[in-house]
């Protein structure tokens, strides 16, 4: 759906070429936007009414005011808000997202480690909500009103108001419990050792390895946890889908296109699927976007190590490195995808650039 | 409340169960390699640096990589023996002298384990102030010769021998450890090192480590005992659900965090089930300051709350195995008052107190952390449990769950009026206990200060003046069973610790020291 | 805003993020519209979609929706009189599988799990209601004020909009809900405070598509003020999309609270609540009936509130609908 529609009404001089001046203006609200991910987290986090020093404490230790000093210290505590804030800040700057109060590991390496997790996990899922997507959003489209429309609008309803989370659960018991359709929990069996990274995506550093039976296991580990969360965005793929292919096919080329009577599957494809696909593609990249960010609960019920299952053990451990660490790393791939959406309409679209 | 769990199982005359099996599983499914182990557990992991762990994984995984300088024989408790050194301790319980007994001990670069390397160890434990430096609280260290070490305590510390074997205690390659940083004050930088370097002397040491999802350990070809038979341990950082079916299917061979109900669904055909008893004990506790609740402080109220909850209906729900806790103090630990002492229901005796008390029917807010299980209790359902059998005798609570780490301040804090909190052994000695006795530690969490139970704390100095074990067996049982029938505290239950072990591991060790031994697995 | 599970997703609002691109883009998509079907009923003084709401329910997809509600809704107000049980009282032998006894099964503490499902309804629906018509009413207002005023006001509100949509919003309301502690009223401000954006939005939008109209215009040229120009012109014209919207949302907050509950994050216990249920079972496979029969609940609750929404959304002229559907799947 284009949002992105028309334009500007405000024509104003610009001393840039005006899409050297929008990237700019886009480039300068993404860097706010950061800045402004930064304080929300650390006010937040920094909101919770527990003391972060006794999340890490022993019993013994804790009855020790003098450790429980010399701890705050360690982890900073014992300054002033706007000071923790502003040395977080000149960290960042350099690249640092500090250790994890918890197990003392560096935040960025362990975002690292955990990140192809869900990046694999993600594209999984936008994969299979892509194909089938597009197919129904398609199909509901051009039978648009009949009963297929119909089905294919309520299998999509379907598929978004499910609790993911009971999903997961009822998937697992089923195909993994019961049936043993699939492999267990986590990223691989057990026995077997991760391809050397490259990537970090399980499937694609053990191809590229040659290791065919990691690859087999990685992906059969992988089908499961994909299907579940892509559930929600293929309903979401298809009622967009369905409505850029409306939008397009009454269009005067797609008319034209048919008046001089190509067939119906050139029309289709040739016309109007290419015609509705930019749109598609931009929300393709968001879905994406989201998937990375939104798997906690997937995560949890299939013990994936991602970003999910790390912020969440994050979260309830109270380690405020950690949930600012996560929150920054999700708001920048949100942020980002969003900017190159935008460049990408500012490029499909002059009439936006000019604002 | 929140302790390291672990460690130490049990106490006094458990045998150590050495099972084989001569079937092996069916459930292996397929391809496992046969010198991997892969055992899984619910992290808790904040570091393996000895000096500093204080959780239950990092305990597990310690156990595997370092030597101390005594250890229980056969896992008995009440039995602390020779490990790299063997002990004497002088007869006014002050000075205890440790003399080198292990000379094929090496560590992982094949060094010697030395003198040095134990009083560096210790020196560091105390000086980095981390959460296990109190067990060495008021110790004085020295080397009297390159055989020979003395810790000299101020005041009779019997104890001692019981806490040495701690995996906290683990002695580090002091040479190495120098060199990356490490230091005995506060200034130690090893930390990191440490968590991907291991520097002991034991079966295994770090393959890789990651915090968050799984810690590999390979065998240490250097170890001077015998070499374990599997080469490689991979501890996975799983859910209880996805171990139940894991170590069910073969996937893996072992499974530290089975609840009892999980543990009632395993199929026996697949998995062998060594239990346990629990060192952590669940309690209920109220404040003692009348500020901070009129209704909780009152000893009549406290009283209606002992007679008001149902012990055997909280057993069943902890679990086959599960025993009641007539103290803190778990079955097993000298000093521990015998379980037919336990409080038994009677509504109408706490109807009876509770009408004394006052108590006008007002919710009382029941705090504890929802995300905590206690050896399969789950305090949740504990909660929800306690809360319906204490209003079978006219008591309203008001459920008050929060996640651990922010209960665990709350309570420390002091301000709770009543809730759950839960205390796991250190070391099985009776004066790990004495932090409930009034002016502990944990006791001025529920401002139950020095002073407040005269009789109690004239027990508690007979009990400290006793030196033969037997001594101190019933003096600390009269001081526990008085600190159980008045005061803030009602423990509640004695869990069950569960692992769960795959049939294609034909032998395996477990015990109360350890609850799972890699390096003697089969 | 679609963030219904754990992905909030952008939901849709694909462009959305680009929201700051489009600051006025957006708007200037509508001015074309308004005047034609917008000036029509106003003239007769009729707000432009009530007419057409119940035939909007005529669909298949409609009135399925409507009979699941009515029976949920019936459902909790005699929830008393329905239930075998008492759902708080642990009667009954614990983890009994559905039998003739106990319809549904008994929990881990032995309560009866028909009367809890049936139970939770009570707490459920009028609570998700509550929050939408909570976070409608905060975003609509926040929107229309900067889709009114423009400039600085709205570059500030719909910064905040971005900034809320930047965060995952399971993480958000769960450090919020860490932050305030867990309960009820806890888990409606988490939810409250993530989800005002997406109205914000659509208010904004169909604002400054109205302020632009000859009706709006020819109310300032008699010298209304700014919140009566809002109140009496503007909200008739843009409260029909903000009410589609929020039917969508319901199924949302739903989902997001029972989201809350399963990571305990919502209500306490022992209040029956299926998110929470659905937790307990996650723990405990082989009683299956713990976890599958609340699931099933919020399921057909959530389907059909998104049934009754969509096909109100069908029911809005096109460019509106869309404005509406870019906040919601």
């Amino acid at each position: 759906m284009s949002a992105q529609a028309p334009a500007g009404q405000r024509l104003r001089r610009a001393p840039l070429p005006p899409l050297a001046r929008y990237i700019l203006i886009r480039l300068g609200i993404s860097a706010l936007l950061i800045f402004g991910v930064t304080v929300v987290t650390f006010l937040l986090t920094n909101l919770v009414p527990a003391d972060p020093a006794q999340a890490i404490l022993g019993d013994r230790a804790a009855g020790n005011p003098e450790i429980v000093e010399r701890t705050r210290q360690e982890l900073g505590l014992d300054k002033p808000l706007i000071v923790q804030y502003f040395t977080y800040l000149g960290n960042l700057l350099q690249g640092d997202l500090g250790v994890s109060n918890q197990t003392r590991q560096p935040v960025a390496q362990s975002i690292a480690n955990v990140f192809p997790a869900s990046i694999e996990l993600g594209l999984g899922a936008i994969l299979i909500s892509v194909v089938l997507g597009l197919i129904l959003g398609l199909v509901s489209a051009l039978k648009r009103n009949t009963a297929v429309d119909h089905a294919i609008r309520a299998i999509s309803l379907i598929g978004i108001s499910a609790p993911t989370f009971w999903i997961a659960t009822v998937a697992y018991f089923v195909f993994f419990f019961k049936l043993r359709a699939v492999p267990g929990a986590g990223r691989l069996d057990p026995w077997l050792q991760p391809p050397p990274k490259v990537t970090g995506l399980y499937t694609v550093d053990a191809l590229a390895a040659g290791q065919w039976p990691v690859f087999v296991n990685a992906l059969s580990h992988l089908v499961l946890p994909s299907i579940v969360l892509s559930l929600f965005t293929i309903g979401l793929l298809t009622r967009f889908s369905r409505s850029s292919v409306l939008d397009v096919v009454g269009l005067d080329y797609v008319t034209a296109a048919r008046a001089k009577g190509l067939p119906p599957r050139t029309v289709i494809f040739g016309y109007i699927f290419r015609g509705a696909l930019v749109p598609i593609i931009t929300v393709v990249g968001l879905a994406f976007g989201s998937l990375l960010s939104g798997a906690v609960l997937t995560e949890t019920v299939f013990a994936w190590n991602g970003l999910g299952q790390y912020a969440y053990r994050g979260a309830t451990k109270l380690d405020l490195p950690v949930i600012m660490g996560v929150g920054l790393v999700i708001g920048i791939v949100y942020i980002g995808i969003n900017f190159l959406v935008d460049l990408i309409y500012g490029f499909i679209d002059p009439r936006v650039r000019v604002r | 409340m929140r302790r390291r769990i672990g460690t130490f199982g049990l106490a006094a005359g458990t045998v150590a169960a050495v099972l084989a099996t001569t079937a092996c599983g069916g459930g292996s499914g397929g391809g496992g390699s046969s010198d991997t182990l892969v055992a899984e557990s619910s992290f808790d992991l904040q570091t393996i640096d000895p000096a500093r762990q204080f959780e239950f994984t990092g305990s597990t995984l310690d156990n595997a990589i370092y030597q101390t300088a005594l250890k229980f024989e056969d896992g008995d408790l009440s039995k602390p023996g020779t490990g790299l050194c063997s002990f004497k301790m002088s007869s006014d319980q002050k000075t205890m002298t440790l003399t080198m007994a292990d000379e094929n001990a090496k560590f992982s670069d094949g060094t010697p384990v030395s003198a040095d390397d134990i009083v560096f160890s210790y020196k560091r434990l105390q000086g980095i102030g981390g959460n296990p430096a109190f067990f060495l609280d008021g110790v004085d260290v020295k080397k009297v010769d390159d055989k020979t070490i003395t810790l000299t305590s101020k005041d009779p510390n019997p104890a001692l021998p019981y806490i040495l074997p701690n995996a906290s205690l683990g002695i580090v390659n002091s040479k190495v450890v120098k060199e990356n940083g490490g230091t005995t004050d506060s200034k130690d930088k090893a930390q990191q090192f440490l968590d991907s370097n291991s520097q002991g002397s034991g079966a295994y040491k770090v393959e890789s480590y990651n915090a968050d999802s799984e810690v590999v350990l390979t065998a240490n070809e250097h170890f001077g005992g015998q070499a374990p038979k599997f080469k490689r341990v991979v501890l996975r950082n799983v859910g209880g659900e996805t171990q139940l079916s894991d170590v069910q299917s073969g996937q893996a061979q072992v499974a530290f965090d089975l609840n009892s109900d999980q543990v009632k669904n395993l199929d026996t055909g697949q998995v062998n089930v060594a239990t346990q008893p629990s060192t952590r004990s669940p309690y209920v506790f109220n404040t003692a300051s009348k500020d901070i609740s009129a209704v909780t402080s009152n000893a009549d109220f406290q009283n209606a709350v002992r007679y008001a909850i149902d012990y055997e209906k909280v057993q069943q729900l902890a679990g086959e195995g599960a025993q009641p806790l007539a103290s803190l103090v778990p079955n097993e630990f000298i000093g521990h008052v015998p379980k037919d002492q336990a409080f038994k229901r009677d509504l109408e005796k706490a109807k009876d107190y509770l009408k004394k008390s006052g108590y006008k029917g007002e919710a009382i807010t029941f705090n504890y952390a929802s995300d905590q299980t206690v050896n399969g209790v789950n305090l949740s359902q504990l909660a929800e449990t306690l809360q319906s059998q204490l209003k079978e005798a006219g008591i309203e609570l008001k459920l008050a769950p929060a996640p651990s780490s922010t209960q665990l301040d709350a309570f420390r804090s002091g301000k709770q009026a009543m809730g759950i909190g839960s205390w796991g052994a250190d070391f099985p000695d009776p004066t790990n206990y004495l932090v409930f006795t009034p002016g502990g530690t944990v006791a001025k969490r529920v401002k139950w200060e020095a002073g407040a139970a005269p009789e109690v704390e004239k027990l508690q100095k007979e009990a400290l003046a006793a030196k033969e074990p037997s001594d101190r067996n019933t003096s600390y049982s009269k001081l526990y069973a008085a600190l159980n029938k008045q005061g803030p505290f009602i423990p509640v239950v004695q869990p069950v610790s569960n692992v769960a072990i795959n049939k294609s591991v034909t032998k395996y060790v477990s015990n109360a020291d350890v609850s799972f031994d890699f390096a003697k697995a089969e | 805003m679609s963030a219904p599970r754990e992905t909030r997703t952008t939901g849709p609002n694909p462009l959305h993020g680009s929201q700051p691109a489009d600051g006025t883009a957006d708007g200037a998509a509508l001015p074309g519209n308004a005047p034609g079907a917008g000036a029509d009923a106003v003239a007769r003084g009729i707000p432009r979609w009530r007419l057409r709401v119940p035939t909007a329910l005529r669909t298949p997809l409609g009135i399925v929706g409507g009979a699941i509600i009515a029976v949920w809704v019936l459902i909790a107000l005699f929830a008393p009189i329905l239930c075998p049980a008492d759902p708080l009282a642990q009667a009954f032998p614990r983890l009994q599988p559905p039998g003739p006894g106990n319809l549904l099964g008994t929990d881990e503490l032995g309560r009866d799990v028909l009367s809890r499902v049936l139970s939770a309804a009570r707490t459920t629906l009028p609570v998700a209601v509550l929050v939408v018509l909570a976070s409608m009413l905060a975003g609509s207002i926040l929107g229309a004020v900067a889709g009114y005023f423009g400039k600085f006001v709205d570059e500030v509100i719909m910064r905040l909009a971005d900034l809320v949509f930047a965060f995952p919003t399971i993480i958000l309301a769960m450090v919020i809900a860490a932050a305030l502690g867990p309960g009820l009223k806890n888990a409606v401000v988490a939810i409250l405070l993530v989800s005002w954006p997406s109205y914000a939005r659509v208010a904004r939008s169909l604002v400054m598509s109205a302020r632009s109209s000859e009706y709006v215009v020819a109310g300032r040229l008699l010298g209304f003020s700014a919140p009566r120009s809002l109140a009496v012109d503007i909200a008739p014209n843009v409260a029909s999309p903000l009410l589609v919207l929020g039917t969508l949302s319901v199924g949302e907050a739903i989902l997001t609270m029972a989201g809350l509950s399963f990571l305990s994050l919502g209500a306490v216990p022992p209040t029956p609540d299926w998110g929470a249920m659905v937790s307990e079972g996650v723990a405990n496979f082989s009683a299956w009936w713990i976890a599958l029969f609340p699931g099933l609940a919020i399921l057909t609750v959530v389907m059909a509130f998104n049934f009754i929404g969509d096909s109100l959304r069908d029911a809005l002229d096109p460019r509106t609908a869309r404005t509406v559907g870019e906040q919601t799947s």
